[in-house]
Order: structure tokens, then C-alpha cells, then sequence
């Protein structure tokens, strides 16, 4: 009978204890496995089956016009997915359910239907808007899952659209307010566990935004630029019409041609012109308020043209105006003139002037997508002389409109914003003597010029016209232009501010022939309206 | 005695215990039912308003008769 050697008897233990040892170590492998490794996920996959979280989705804020009417709306509406594995009746019994409800829903989701038929597709959306009641009807049929969506609305269609839209960028956190949540703890069915505690994060719903928009005259000045643009023959026309008191943007439109593709896009504010002659009365003004000019200054080279170097600076019609006044300089839109006065003004007041009425900073109205342009270092004496008459420097719309006003509101400057609620920022640039001799000149030029045929006698106008040259490759050509007329009415306590400006107009290159009748259409409205 | 006296407090808590179950899980389960029908309510409440804002927008705009 074998017997075990003492030397197997010996290991035998040793292979059972080294078995032990090498069990626990698997042990306590997988539980590091399972805890360490895994266990967040394990804890997470846990938590989602203990704790159901649902969006609670806020109200959004609108855009309101002046009048508090709504110009973005929000619908709500539901859309349905089918889960197949969920299904207690077939695919048939439930279309012939929804059909009863939503009839178009076969012809609307024919495709997805089709795709849904493949025995491996096991869940499909689908397009179809469900209100209230037929996604409570229809929720009742298991593999059925309604999902509540938003779209935003837009009761007056396209009209300031662009507009609209880019508030809506500019405000979209006020605007959409923010999502609140709900954690609940379920049974192993799905269903809430009552007798436990729920928690909720209440959502926050949106703040309305109160523009100083009015959509009548908005409308009425879409549609005078668009009669504009197709009877002048321009590539495209922009106005601004704001409140000069409290400098509230009551309009603001830009038509093109060929609309462009950015629909958020607002070329008063986007894209850079030369304001050309529309920028004399602020040249003139500057030079009145710093005394570098009295108001009895007569223009005693404006009988020739003048030389500066290479370049001659002529006028308009290449007509000279002797010893014109202020009156006459404005009156005859004199190049000469002007550059005179800038002479006397000198750059550093220049400069000065063009700061406080902040021409070289952002106006901070509440859009996006403001350009401007940073003023050159060097200005060597034909560039001071130009600028006189809006040459050689480019700066926005709405800069020049809240420039001009000054004019209108007794030499102060008033922040020009969009939102009624914004807070109005006010700063003295010019004193109310001098801007009140400026009304007079530009009163004086508008009855006195060709202009004042297009308006009613009755109706007391202080603006000016402008051409600019636009420069193309570093050139200036007399084909592309932009035409401008800018005022306000009636010149004391004026009712509102104006500016119309139209690119590359075919039929007439000036401004007076082109912009300055849709200013005075559009001016003949508003004095009803306002 | 004492041990009648630890068995009536026992079925008393019992008792007691047992009602006030019945009781508030009846009112848990109500309030629920009540929560869930005004839930209801205020969803229906919401689309009958954003109807109406729309209904007043298009019936008062200036740029014509639009609709979602």
C-alpha cells in the first residue's frame, strides 16, 4: 500500500495556503475592481435608476415695440417619437389611432414611417406639431413619447427683422431666462416614490425686452426705402430716426438690392461710410463753439479754387461763391469754404470736437456688430482740409445721426440706445448759443436751396444734403456714391432726427436729388404720427 | 398586569401606526392626484395664453396677417 513521502505531505498545506491567499487577492482584486475602478459609474448608473431629473423649461422673454407690442412670440408645441420595444398594439392599430387625431401625420412622415418598418430601427421621431390635447389623447397608447418644444414667432413678419433678431443675440441671456429642474426618486417601475423627498430648482423665466422700436413708422420707412431703392436705382438705402431729447431709436432700417445672407446683419451700424457734406454743420459748429470763427466770417478766398500741394479742392458744380457767409457756405455746400474754416478751427480742436461727439468710439447701442474706424496719426494738411467737408474719414450711421443731434438738442449729445429702460447719458459738447445759430444757417439753407421745393411751406426743416464719393482701390470715382440727407424737425424742440442715406443711387448721383426726397416723405408721415 | 399593560401600549402603537398610514399615504396619494391635475391645468393654461398673444398679435399688427 503506497504511502505519501514526507516531502508531498509537507507541500500539500503550503498549495492549499498559497490557494487561500491567491483567492483573497482575486477578491480583493475585484472589489477594487468593481469599487474603485467602476464604482463611479456603478454609483452614477445607480443614482439614474433611484433619481429621475426633468427639465423644467422657462418662459422665454420678447422683444417689445414702443407700444408694448409683441415683436417675437414664442408657440409651444409637442412632437412624438415611437419606441418599439414598448408597443402593445401594432404599428397599424396605432397610425389608425393617430389618423383619427392628426390625419396629416401618414403623408407628413412617409419617409420616417418607411425607415421605422425596418425590424432593426427601433425608435423614429417625427416632424408633426402635437398641441395639448392631442398629445393628452394620444399619450395614453404605451411606445408613444411626446417631447414639448419652443419656436419663436413672429407676429409682423419680416419687419425689422434684422433687427429683432440681433437684440435677440444681444439680450439672449435676459431673454431666455433659465432652466429649472426637478429630481425625483422612483421604483423600480419608473413611477415616483411619493412618501420621499422630491427636489426642484425652479426655473427663471426670461425678461421682456422693451425697445423704443415704433413699429408704424419702422413699417412706413421699410417701405419708403424699398420704393426708393427700386426708383432711384440703388444698391441699397438705410435710415435712422431717433427722438432727439432722449436720443431713443424710433427707427432703423437698412434695405439692400440683394438682401444679404446675414440676417442678423445691420448696415447702419456695420458698415463704414464718408458722411461727405452732411458733415459740414459739425465742422462749423466746432469752429463757431471754440470762437475759431465768429458768426459774421466771411470767406474771402472762395472766388478761386484752392491748391494745397498736388491737390485742388473745387466745389461740387465747380462754381465759386465770393466772399460768402456762413449762411451762403452751408446754402452752396461750399468745399472752398469749409476747408477755410477747418483751417481756422486747426487740428487739435479738430480732433477735440471729434472726440466729444464721439465720432471715433463705439455709440454702445444695445446691437452687435458695430463698426468703426480708428483715426489716423498723421494728418497732413490736404487730409484737414478734406475732412471739412466729410472726406477721408469713415465712420457708422448711427454715429453720425447721435453726432448731428447735438444740433438738434441745444449742443447736447445724447446716447442714442434702443432699449426704452436704458438709462439716458447726456454730455455738453457745443453751447446752446451757437447751436442755435447753426439751426438758423441750416434753416436759412433749406428754404434757400433747391431742396425746399420738396417741402411743405408750413414746415420748418433744419438739415443738410451730402454726396460722398466712395473710394474704390484708393480712388475716388463719381459712379459710386452715397447720397445722404440729414436734419431734424421742426428746428426748435424738434419732434425727431433723421438721417436717409442711399448707396449707388443710378438715376442721380447727389444726395439732394436722391436721399432728401425720401427724408421729406417719410418727414411729412412722422409729423402725424408723432 | 404589567405585561398586559406592555402588550395594550404595543397593539396601541400598532394601532396607531397602522391608521396614521392609512391616513396620510390616502392624503400623499390625494395631494399627488391634485398636484398632477393642476400641473395639467397650467400646461393647458400656458398654451390657451400663448394662443391668445398670438390671436391678439396677428389681429394688431401692421405688417399683415401672419401665422405660426
Amino acid at each position: 500500500m503506497p504511502t505519501n513521502t514526507p516531502s508531498m505531505e509537507s507541500t500539500r498545506p503550503k498549495i492549499i495556503l498559497i490557494t487561500i491567499y491567491l483567492c483573497f487577492v482575486f477578491i480583493l482584486a475585484k472589489l477594487f475592481y468593481w469599487q474603485i475602478i467602476k464604482g463611479q459609474e456603478l454609483r452614477d448608473k445607480a443614482i439614474s435608476q433611484i433619481y429621475k431629473v426633468e427639465k423644467i423649461i422657462p418662459q422665454q422673454g420678447h422683444i417689445l415695440s414702443s407700444d408694448e407690442f409683441p415683436l417675437s412670440l414664442d408657440y409651444s408645441y409637442y412632437t412624438l417619437a415611437f419606441y418599439k420595444p414598448n408597443f402593445t398594439k401594432n404599428l397599424k392599430e396605432i397610425m389608425t389611432e393617430i389618423g383619427t387625431i392628426k390625419p396629416e401625420f401618414a403623408t407628413q412622415n412617409a419617409k420616417a414611417l418607411d425607415k421605422f418598418n425596418n425590424p432593426n430601427q427601433k425608435w423614429m421621431e417625427f416632424i408633426t406639431q402635437f398641441n395639448l390635447d392631442q398629445m393628452l389623447k394620444l399619450s395614453k397608447l404605451a411606445g408613444l413619447d411626446f417631447t414639448l418644444k419652443q419656436n419663436r414667432y413672429y407676429p409682423e413678419k419680416k419687419l425689422a427683422s434684422n433687427l429683432i433678431l440681433n437684440l435677440e443675440r444681444y439680450y439672449r441671456r435676459q431673454i431666455s431666462g433659465q432652466i429649472g429642474f426637478t429630481r425625483t426618486i422612483i421604483d423600480g417601475t419608473g413611477e415616483n416614490l411619493l412618501t420621499k423627498k422630491n427636489w426642484q430648482k425652479s426655473e427663471i423665466d426670461g425678461q421682456n425686452i422693451h425697445t423704443s422700436l415704433d413699429r408704424k413708422i419702422q413699417l412706413l420707412s421699410e417701405n419708403v426705402l424699398k420704393n426708393g431703392i427700386e426708383k432711384y436705382q440703388a444698391d441699397a438705402a438705410s435710415l435712422i430716426i431717433i427722438k432727439p431729447q432722449s436720443g431713443e431709436i424710433i427707427a432703423m432700417a437698412s434695405l439692400e438690392a440683394s438682401p444679404s445672407a446675414l440676417i442678423t446683419k445691420i448696415p447702419n451700424i456695420s458698415d463704414l461710410f464718408e458722411p461727405g457734406s452732411i458733415f459740414k454743420p459739425l465742422i462749423m459748429s466746432s469752429a463757431l463753439d471754440s470762437k475759431s470763427i465768429s458768426s459774421d466770417y466771411i470767406c474771402q478766398k472762395c472766388n478761386q479754387a484752392r491748391t494745397i500741394g498736388q491737390y485742388t479742392i473745387n466745389n461740387w458744380n465747380n462754381e465759386f461763391h465770393p466772399d460768402s457767409t456762413l449762411r451762403d457756405i452751408i446754402k452752396n455746400s461750399d468745399n472752398i469754404g469749409m476747408s477755410y474754416i477747418i483751417n481756422e478751427l486747426g487740428l487739435n480742436k479738430f480732433l477735440d470736437y471729434f472726440h466729444r461727439l464721439k465720432l471715433d468710439q463705439k455709440t454702445g447701442v444695445e446691437l452687435s456688430g458695430e463698426s468703426i474706424s480708428p483715426l489716423k496719426n498723421a494728418w497732413p494738411e490736404i487730409d484737414l482740409a478734406t475732412a471739412a467737408f466729410g472726406q477721408g474719414l469713415a465712420i457708422n450711421q448711427l454715429q453720425m445721426i447721435q453726432a448731428f443731434n447735438a444740433i438738434a438738442n441745444n449742443g447736447q449729445l445724447v446716447k442714442v440706445h434702443l432699449n426704452h429702460q436704458s438709462q439716458t447719458e447726456t454730455s455738453q459738447v457745443f453751447n446752446p448759443e451757437t447751436m442755435a445759430l447753426m439751426r438758423q444757417i441750416l434753416s436759412y439753407a433749406v428754404n434757400n436751396s433747391p431742396i425746399a421745393s420738396l417741402k411743405p411751406k408750413d414746415m420748418e426743416v433744419c438739415a443738410k444734403s451730402g454726396t460722398a464719393q466712395v473710394a474704390v482701390k484708393g480712388e475716388y470715382t463719381d459712379s459710386n456714391t452715397i447720397g445722404s440727407y440729414i436734419g431734424f424737425y421742426p428746428c426748435v424742440n424738434p419732434k425727431f432726427t433723421m438721417i436717409v442715406t442711399v448707396n449707388n443711387p443710378r438715376s442721380s448721383q447727389w444726395g439732394s436729388s436722391t436721399a432728401a426726397p425720401l427724408w421729406f416723405e417719410l418727414a411729412q408721415n412722422l409729423e402725424l404720427l408723432l | 398586569m404589567s405585561n398586559r399593560i406592555i402588550l395594550a401600549i404595543a397593539l396601541g402603537l400598532l394601532a396607531f401606526q397602522l391608521s396614521f398610514s392609512v391616513y396620510y399615504s390616502g392624503r400623499i396619494v390625494a395631494d399627488n392626484q391634485k398636484y398632477s391635475e393642476l400641473e395639467k391645468k397650467y400646461a393647458q393654461l400656458k398654451f390657451e395664453n400663448q394662443n391668445l398673444e398670438i390671436d391678439f398679435a396677428n389681429k394688431y399688427a401692421v405688417n399683415g396677417i401672419n401665422s405660426p
